[in-house]
Parts: structure tokens; C-alpha cells; sequence
């Protein structure tokens, strides 16, 4: 495989394509972000490739055909694109039905169950596909501008014990600045609250256990005299 | 920040106390008060007016506009104004809540005063949560928010700004990251030359 | 920088201004996502002043009026200075461990700096102990991607001086006017600079935009895109193939576009006109700068 792989590189060596996504610091060691890299792509193979036979099932053979179609995760589909050996097609999230019902209205989509990394797999597939970069973008942003007002909304109206029934149709990004609004929500209810919750308040137990003992002497009061 | 450091920050406004004791004036760091004459006014931080009600050594007379017919008159102007007004105290809502929890027979119907400074306040953040939804909308980068409390601004922050974050790395395209220019959204230009009460466009 | 802070303590002439103007330095420094220059002489300042103030009330008997008023405002300021160098390290903890830029050296205080030193130390000695020693030589370096610097934070602001013209996008020029400000005026704005605080004004953020000029070719293209669309489908590969830089754009008239080879009559006027609008636009920042950099020479601190 590493022969194989030094050719093709050597034959194109004139334009290196570079799909290393935006990485900013902060996402080289984070965990979301390795775990959102195994979501995976359609590919095409566009040339054949010696040896990596085993990444599609469905052939015997040692040597990768080209115009095989796989799944692939992006990690190694990201690799895979440096060197030339595939080209990455767009998943069903993206696809121009998905497109077509994001423009439409996107707040009513479910995009915990269509694609819960959507927005970060999208900016991945921005860098492995430059030609529809413009659109993915711009899909990407008009469908967060709809759901914006519904992810604030829910944050302004903090019970915390309907969290995961409110954000069930989240992505998890959306999940995370929906929990930063919720938290300076229940931070300033509970600097409201707070004088309420200062005063010492008697137990229930102590006071009916006085209000037994009052009546217990009364009766005990009353039998004597 | 949290709620309570923006208390915090309340805490430094000045506010005027009738003091049951006599005493020279005290040279703190944050400045000289008093001399303390009982039975006279005398201009002090909240916090330490604070401390000595706690203590039963004085009177908080609470600032001029925590009256009901100014705040009903401030009330009123919010209701008619689609934008945000000028309120007197920078803030308002930390003031009343202090005082409220620690002054309460020292303020004339505070009850009346309590419903509405909450009235004024919901009548704010309504117009604020509609303000921020079309700023998102629309691509400008720049917005006036004249007349709005640190309070206020403390409770949208962290939605809003991290919001408007995400849509400008999602509208960053990958390739153009070797150019100096910084990325532009908006698609015309902007310059808010806006009057004095405007709210966030 | 440093140069300016000491004439702010020199113009501080009371404890009461220091408090005062520390506690501006905290809130900005609270809610700007990135580091911004450390005040040492206000802390300092201030640190002095606690340790005054402790050493007096050990002295004072238990007159409890003066006592319990002294110790509550000595507590007060001492958690400001607490958390204000607790969140300047949070910021720091977030480019850890790799080492700041060598600009950002200016804005740390001689403890951050050895904190910093200390921590990358003992992590690469730690990555080293634990797992890339035991990988072939050759391997056993751990290179870090290159930190970009975070230019695309939006704060809110409030203008204490007027300060026209400020760019807060290659597009947009904004006129920050105090008089309207009486009370506050708080911008939301995309702030793409990290710590450009100008001289006077620590909340104000005001971003220094690369002059036409500088601009490289890549800057031209992504100009042209998004000024005349059209113009930019059927020429770019032109723009491209002479490598239009910023200097050669200024410089630009009508006959060299057609040299370039662009002869159709009303593209070409169109053209030139976003050209002349661009030029006009920086014409006019640069007065403005010299205007600014005028006025402050003859009146150096107001405020």
C-alpha cells in the first residue's frame, strides 16, 4: 500500500490538494469531534487502488476497482481525497430532497435523527467538496437562521425536567448553545428565588410533631380535670 | 458573568441613608463618607447601606425613581416605545431585588413596586429576544444597543454571542483561509448613523 | 503599551479612581473571549492598598462600626483581583500547551509567563515519559497543529470615546459618537481584532483593517466576488492570470482593463467604478487616521 500510494502522489505532485478542514486548536484533541469523523460518505473510487480490496465488502479482490461506490467514514475518506484516489459525493442528509425541505422551513426538521453532527459534518464536507462549498454553506446557514428562534425560545423557558423532551429534534451543537442559554435562565431564577430560599423554614415533621404534642397535653389536660 | 456578579457590580451604586448613630467620616478605599449625624441624610455604597440595615442602624430611602408613579411612568413610555428606552439606574432590577429583600418597610408600597419593575423587565426581554431573532436573520455583523442593562445583556449573551459565532464560521469557506482580508457577511453596507433610541437591527 | 498604563496611574490620583478603573478592567477582561493587556500597576496599586488597610484594622479595637465596614470592602476588592487573574488564566489554560504567539507575550504578567513555561515543560515531558518514547525514532516528536488566532468573536461594547470611522468589517465603517452615549450605547459587534485596546478606552475594541494596498491576489478575487458578482464569473481567470495584487488595483484605469482584456464597454465602466469606490474608501480611512493620529498628538489624555 505505501508504494501504491507514493506513485499516485508522485504523478500529480504538481497541485497537492490539501482537504484538512478547518481544524482550529481547540478540535485537534477534542472527542466530539474524533467521534463525529466516523460518520460516514458516500464515495466513488477514481482510480484503482492496489490493495485496499478490503474496503469494499462486496468484492474478493486484493486491488480497489475504480467506479466502485462505498461508504466510507470521513476520517479515511478524508485521506483517501489527498491522494486522489476518491471522490466524495454528497450523504442523504445533504441531499437535494434534505435541501429542498431546509429551505422550506427548517425548524420543523428532526436533525437528531437525520444527522446529529449535520452542521460539522457539513463544514468537513465544504473542504472535500470545493466545487458546492458556496452552497453547502449556504444551506448550512439558512437552515441554523430557522432554527435559531425555536433553540433561543426553549432556552428563555428553562424546566429542567422537560430538557430532553424540548431538545429531541436537536443536533448536538444546537444541544449545546441551547444549554448555555438555559443556564443563565436557571442562574438568574435562582438569584430570584433566593430570597425565598433564605428564610429558614420549620419542617413539616417539627411542626406537625408539635401540633400532635399540643393536642396530645390537651386531651391528657382535659381527662385529668 | 453570572447573575450575581452583575449584583456585585449594583452593589457599588450610591444611595442615600438616614442614620441612627453619629459618627466621623470613614476614609475607605473607594473613597471618604459621611460624617454619619443621625437623623441626616448621608450618601453611601449600597453594600455598606446594606450592612448597617442589617444591623438596625439605619433608614434606606430608596432612590427617586423606585416610586410607583415613576416606574408607571416608565412602564408606560416602554409600552408605547418600540424601542428601547432610557431607564434611570443602570441597574434597576438588582437595586429593587436588594433592597426589596432587606429594606422592605423602608420602601412605600413595595409590593406595587416590585409587580413592576418584573413588568418592565418582561416588557424588555420580549423586545430583546425579537430584536436578536431578525439580527440573526438578517447578516449584519454590527448592531446599536443603546439603553440596555448590563443585566439584560448578561441574559442573552452567551446564546447570542455564541450564536453569531457559529454562523460566521459556517459562512467561512475553507479555502479562502489564505487571504488577509477578514470575512465580510454583510452583503450591504452598514452605518447604523442611528438617532438616540434604536434597537438592534 | 506599557508606557500608557503608567501615565493612567500617574492621571489616577486617588485610590478611589484605581478601584474604579481596575473594576472597568475586570468586566472587560470577564467578558472579552480573548486575553487583553494585564494591568500590573493597578493591581499592584491596589494590593498596596489592602495590605494597608489589613495592617490598620489588625490595629483597631472592636469598634465594630468601622471594623466590619473596612473588612467587607477589603474582602470586595480582593475578590475582584482574585477573579480577575482567574479568568486571565482560564483564557491562558485555552491555547495550553502549546506555547502564545510571540505577540501575545506583551499582554502576560512575569508570573503568567513562568506558569506558562512550567506547564509546557512538564506536558511534553509527560507526553514524552508516557508514550513517545516508547515510538520509533523518528516518530517521537508530537507536532501540534497551528493555533489560528480566534478573530471571530462578537462582543458587546461600550463606546466611552468617540472615535468615527471604525471599520468593523472590510465593508462596514461605523461612527462610535459618545454624545449619544450618555447612558450607553453597547454595540454588538463582529470584533476581528484580539486586544487592539486604544489608548484611553479598554471596552472599546477597534479593529485595524489591512490597508488596499497590502492586498494580496487572493484578497483581489474574494473582493471582486463579492462586490460584482457577474463581473467576477466571466473575469476572474483574467484577474488570475495578471495577479492582481492590491498595489496594481489602486493603480488601475480604464486602459488597462482593456489591456487586460476586458473590452466590453459597460463592464468596463462597471468595474472601474467598484475600483474608484474601493479607492475612495481607503482614501477616506487614511484621513481619518491621520486626523485621529493629529488630534492626539496635540491633546494627549482627555477622558
Amino acid at each position: 500500500m505505501h508504494r501504491s500510494l507514493n506513485q499516485s502522489s508522485l504523478e500529480e505532485s504538481r497541485i497537492r490538494r490539501s482537504a484538512r478542514t478547518v481544524c482550529e486548536f481547540e478540535e485537534y484533541f477534542s472527542c466530539d469531534e474524533i467521534l463525529m469523523l466516523s460518520e460516514r460518505t458516500p464515495v466513488v473510487v477514481s482510480k484503482e487502488v492496489s490493495r485496499l480490496g478490503f474496503l469494499d465488502p462486496s468484492s474478493d479482490e486484493e486491488n480497489l476497482k475504480k467506479n466502485t461506490k462505498l461508504e466510507l467514514p470521513l476520517w479515511l475518506a478524508k485521506h483517501l481525497y489527498n491522494m486522489y484516489c476518491v471522490d466524495i459525493q454528497l450523504p442523504e442528509a445533504f441531499s437535494s430532497y434534505s435541501v429542498n425541505v431546509m429551505r422550506a422551513d427548517s425548524s420543523i426538521v428532526d436533525l437528531k435523527r437525520l444527522q446529529p453532527n449535520y452542521y460539522q459534518v457539513g463544514r468537513q464536507l465544504m473542504a472535500l467538496l470545493p466545487a458546492e462549498a458556496q452552497q453547502i454553506s449556504d444551506l448550512l446557514v439558512t437552515t441554523y437562521k430557522g432554527r435559531f428562534r425555536k433553540i433561543f425560545d426553549c432556552a428563555q423557558n428553562a424546566d429542567i425536567k422537560e430538557t430532553d423532551k424540548v431538545t429531541s429534534s436537536f443536533d448536538n451543537e444546537e444541544r449545546a448553545m441551547f444549554f448555555e442559554g438555559q443556564k443563565v435562565q436557571l442562574d438568574l431564577q435562582r438569584w430570584r428565588d433566593r430570597s425565598q430560599r433564605n428564610k429558614i423554614n420549620t419542617a413539616d415533621l417539627v411542626v406537625n410533631h408539635r401540633k400532635r404534642k399540643r393536642e396530645a397535653l390537651r386531651e391528657t389536660n382535659s381527662s385529668t380535670a | 458573568m453570572e447573575t450575581q456578579e452583575v449584583e456585585f457590580i449594583a452593589e457599588n451604586t450610591l444611595i442615600e441613608i438616614v442614620p441612627k448613630f453619629n459618627h466621623a467620616v470613614i476614609h475607605l478605599i473607594t473613597g471618604d463618607f459621611g460624617p454619619f449625624i443621625a437623623g441626616m441624610p448621608v450618601s453611601v455604597p449600597l453594600w455598606a447601606a446594606l450592612n448597617f440595615r442589617q444591623r438596625q442602624k439605619c433608614r434606606i430611602l430608596p432612590p427617586a425613581w423606585m416610586t410607583v408613579e415613576e416606574l408607571e411612568k416608565i412602564k408606560q413610555e416602554e409600552k408605547d416605545s418600540q424601542v428601547f428606552t432610557r431607564i434611570p439606574s443602570e441597574h434597576y432590577r438588582e437595586i429593587t431585588q436588594l433592597l426589596l429583600e432587606n429594606a422592605t418597610p423602608d420602601i412605600p408600597r413595595a409590593d406595587e413596586v416590585h409587580t413592576l419593575v418584573k413588568d418592565i423587565w418582561d416588557m424588555r426581554l420580549a423586545k430583546l429576544r425579537s430584536s436578536t431573532d431578525v439580527f440573526i436573520k438578517s447578516d449584519e455583523v454590527h448592531a446599536q444597543v443603546d439603553h440596555l442593562t448590563m443585566m439584560e445583556l448578561n441574559t442573552v449573551r452567551p446564546l447570542l454571542l455564541t450564536s453569531l459565532r457559529f454562523v460566521s464560521r459556517l459562512k467561512k469557506n475553507p479555502e479562502e483561509q489564505n487571504s488577509t482580508i477578514n470575512d465580510s457577511s454583510t452583503s450591504f453596507s452598514v452605518s447604523m448613523q442611528v438617532s438616540d433610541s434604536e434597537p438592534m437591527q | 503599551m506599557s508606557d500608557n498604563s503608567d501615565n493612567e496611574v500617574e492621571e489616577l490620583s486617588s485610590a478611589a479612581q484605581v478601584a474604579q478603573r481596575f473594576q472597568e478592567w475586570w468586566i472587560s477582561e470577564r467578558n472579552c473571549p480573548v486575553l487583553l493587556p494585564y494591568q500590573g500597576e493597578l493591581v499592584d496599586c491596589l494590593l498596596d492598598q489592602l495590605d494597608h488597610m489589613r495592617q490598620g484594622l489588625a490595629q483597631l479595637k472592636a469598634s465594630d462600626l468601622r471594623a466590619g465596614l473596612h473588612r467587607l470592602e477589603v474582602e470586595r476588592i480582593q475578590y475582584l483581583i482574585n477573579d480577575y487573574l482567574r479568568s486571565r488564566l482560564k483564557k491562558i489554560h485555552k491555547f495550553l500547551p502549546q506555547r502564545p504567539a510571540p505577540d501575545m507575550n506583551v499582554l502576560l504578567s512575569d508570573q503568567e509567563r513562568t506558569f506558562i513555561d512550567d506547564v509546557v515543560n512538564a506536558t511534553f515531558k509527560h507526553f514524552h515519559a508516557s508514550a513517545l518514547s516508547q515510538m520509533p525514532t523518528g516518530m517521537q516528536q508530537l507536532s501540534l497543529p497551528e493555533r489560528a488566532e480566534e478573530r471571530d468573536h462578537y462582543v458587546f461594547c461600550r463606546v466611552k470615546k468617540a472615535a468615527p470611522g471604525v471599520m468593523v468589517d472590510a465593508d462596514s465603517i461605523v461612527d462610535f459618537d459618545v454624545a449619544k452615549s450618555s447612558q450607553s450605547a453597547g454595540h454588538l459587534l463582529g470584533s476581528n481584532t484580539s486586544s487592539q485596546a486604544s489608548t484611553n478606552d479598554d471596552e472599546l475594541r477597534k479593529k485595524t483593517p489591512v490597508p488596499v494596498v497590502l492586498w494580496k491576489n487572493a484578497d483581489v478575487m474574494r473582493w471582486l466576488k463579492r462586490c460584482c458578482a457577474d463581473q467576477h464569473t466571466m473575469y476572474a481567470h483574467l484577474f488570475l492570470e495578471h495577479d492582481i495584487t492590491g498595489r496594481s488595483l489602486v493603480r488601475m484605469n480604464e486602459c488597462s482593463l482593456e489591456k487586460m482584456g476586458i473590452t466590453n464597454p459597460d463592464h468596463k465602466s462597471e468595474l472601474f467604478r467598484e475600483i474608484l469606490k474601493l479607492k475612495l474608501k481607503s482614501d477616506i480611512l487614511e484621513i481619518k487616521d491621520l486626523e485621529r493620529a493629529g488630534a492626539d498628538q496635540s491633546r494627549p489624555s482627555s477622558n
